[in-house]
């Protein structure tokens, strides 16, 4: 890395540290933290939502998809759009509504458990496994992408780039504090914007025109330029199924339930699906311009393609902003699903099931360990030089698609669902997708968040069905939404 | 002639859909305008 490029980084990542702490010492208590006292404005909302949402999967995982495979993997940008568009307009405002009727409920677990008044706190605590499981797998994702910057930028070979940015990611976690504040996503969000519409642009110039850089990829493997060849319905429905996946992301839904006015909710979806249908064109033409790009000397990890092409030809004072963005991206990604982990272990375990007079420094103990325990495992899990940021991505994706998201529409649209359903439900999307993941050949490749999905939704209903009828006040406060 | 087709098909599934969610939530917005 030259002179420029590292001093650009350096200084990107000094500004977005002053710009969380600055908003760190002005969180006042939990709900502050956690949904910023549900005072966000559409433009942070939608941003954020984004930048959680996508990070380091838009800038590696998608480019590396489609240089790998070329258009074959356009279906999943299609099932993605399709997918927010469907959660913007359905689930958005009447989940913001639910939360706050409901208890004031701050998380995922939380609006689970008042919505259905479980006392027992089951529902709190199989919940969090859930999240604990999948989120796991979604920090080693970005730790795979922290390293594969570290390797291609450091020029360290994968274990050791993987410690590094891992070791990087937890000092941050740590030093920082509480940092994954909406207002950094929405500074990442912007920039990953502008990096995603100037590479490919930029790339396209340097092959000559758009007809060269179809020509070479053609010329490479005709394949590369339609999205059916070798493909059946089922594996097209199979990638179109990772829009289910949004109906159940905890990071994504929180954003929801932090806007300030739910009526502002149309405003922040059509700056949040203006922001992903070009983000997702910017990654997807990133990748497919790489073909052309690099037709010469191909690269060994696909899912460098966008850092590549910074590197080659970016300026190197705003190349090092656009490399900053990325692990920033990750780091502000990774920070937030390592703190969301720690608090359920912390809150949903700990003062729930183990010690319920824990005093507050105590908590912020055990949470704190819980963040090494967590980052050790999913860099022991990310460790395989193997391993594709889409690969482990898809996995999480699925999990928390399957698990949670026909529990969420449900629950908002359903009056006679039930906590037994509820749960029933919660944990055969869970399982169906880890043994759907851990099997292979005929209808087990197939993406696992369909199956498990439909099953979830399926035992959800019988069950709520053969279930008693939820009391009155449910019924109520169900109505009162309507 | 085959591949030409596939790749018009290719270009219709990445021009349409993805778009037309845009163009809907801008309806939407437009809708829901003064609220």
């Amino acid at each position: 890395m030259n002179t420029p490029t590292l001093t650009a980084f350096i200084i990107y990542l000094v500004v977005l540290i002053s710009i969380g702490t600055f908003f760190y010492l002005r969180t006042r208590n939990l709900a502050d933290y956690i949904l910023g006292g549900r005072g966000l404005n559409p433009w942070v909302t939608a941003l954020s939502a984004g930048a959680s949402d996508m990070s380091g999967w838009l800038l590696l995982g998608l480019p590396g998809a489609l240089y790998a495979g070329g258009m074959k993997n356009l279906w999943i940008a299609v099932g993605l759009s399709v997918g927010a568009f469907l959660n913007w307009q359905f689930v958005a405002k009447r989940l913001r509504l639910y939360t706050e009727y409901a208890n004031d409920s701050i998380t995922l677990p939380d609006y689970l458990e008042n919505r259905f008044n479980d006392r027992s706190r089951v529902l709190r605590v199989i919940s969090a496994i859930v999240i604990l499981i999948f989120f796991t797998i979604y920090v080693s994702s970005g730790l795979v992408g922290g390293a594969i910057l570290f390797e291609k930028t450091f020029g360290l070979n994968y274990q050791t780039a993987l410690w590094v940015g891992s070791l990087v990611i937890v000092v941050y976690t740590f030093l920082g504090g509480f940092m994954a504040v909406s207002w950094t996503d929405f500074i990442q969000g912007t920039l990953m914007f502008f990096a995603l519409l100037i590479v490919p642009m930029v790339a396209v110039q340097m092959v000559g025109n758009w007809n060269q850089v179809t020509d070479k990829a053609a010329s490479i493997d005709p394949t590369y330029l339609d999205a059916f060849s070798g493909m059946s319905f089922l594996s097209i429905v199979s990638l179109m199924a990772w829009g289910l996946g949004y109906f159940g992301q905890p990071h994504i839904l929180a954003r929801f339930m932090a806007i300030k006015r739910p009526n502002d909710i149309p405003k922040a979806q059509t700056v949040g699906m203006t922001w992903m249908v070009l983000g997702l064109f910017g990654a997807m033409f990133t990748g497919f311009v790489g073909i052309a790009y690099f037709a010469g000397n191909p690269l060994e990890n696909s899912e460098t393609v966008f850092i590549a092409l910074v590197q080659a030809l970016v300026n190197p004072w705003i190349g090092g902003i656009l490399l900053a963005a990325i692990l920033s991206a990750i780091m502000s990604t990774v920070d937030s699903q390592l703190l969301v982990c720690s608090s359920a272990i912390a809150e949903d375990f700990y003062k729930q099931m183990l010690r319920k007079d824990a005093k507050r420094n105590e908590l912020v103990w055990i949470g704190r360990v819980s963040v090494i325990a967590l980052a050790l495992i999913a860099t022991i899990v990310a460790s395989n030089p193997e391993s594709k940021v889409l690969d482990l991505v898809a996995y999480a994706w699925g999990g928390f698609g399957a698990s949670f998201g026909p529990i969420v529409i449900l629950s908002l649209f359903w009056k006679r669902m039930t906590r037994n359903g509820t749960l029933a439900g919660m944990v055969v999307g869970a399982v169906t997708v880890i043994v759907w993941k851990n099997l292979s050949g005929g209808m087990f490749d197939l993406y696992e968040i369909l199956p498990g999905f439909i099953l979830c939704s399926a035992v959800a209903i019988v069950i709520s069905l053969l279930d008693k009828q939820p009391s009155q006040d449910i019924k109520r406060q169900f109505d009162a939404i309507s | 002639m085959e591949d030409a087709s596939l790749t018009l098909a290719t270009w219709l599934w990445l021009l349409i859909p993805m778009p037309l969610v845009v163009i809907l939530s801008f309806i939407n917005l437009y809708r829901h305008k003064g609220e």
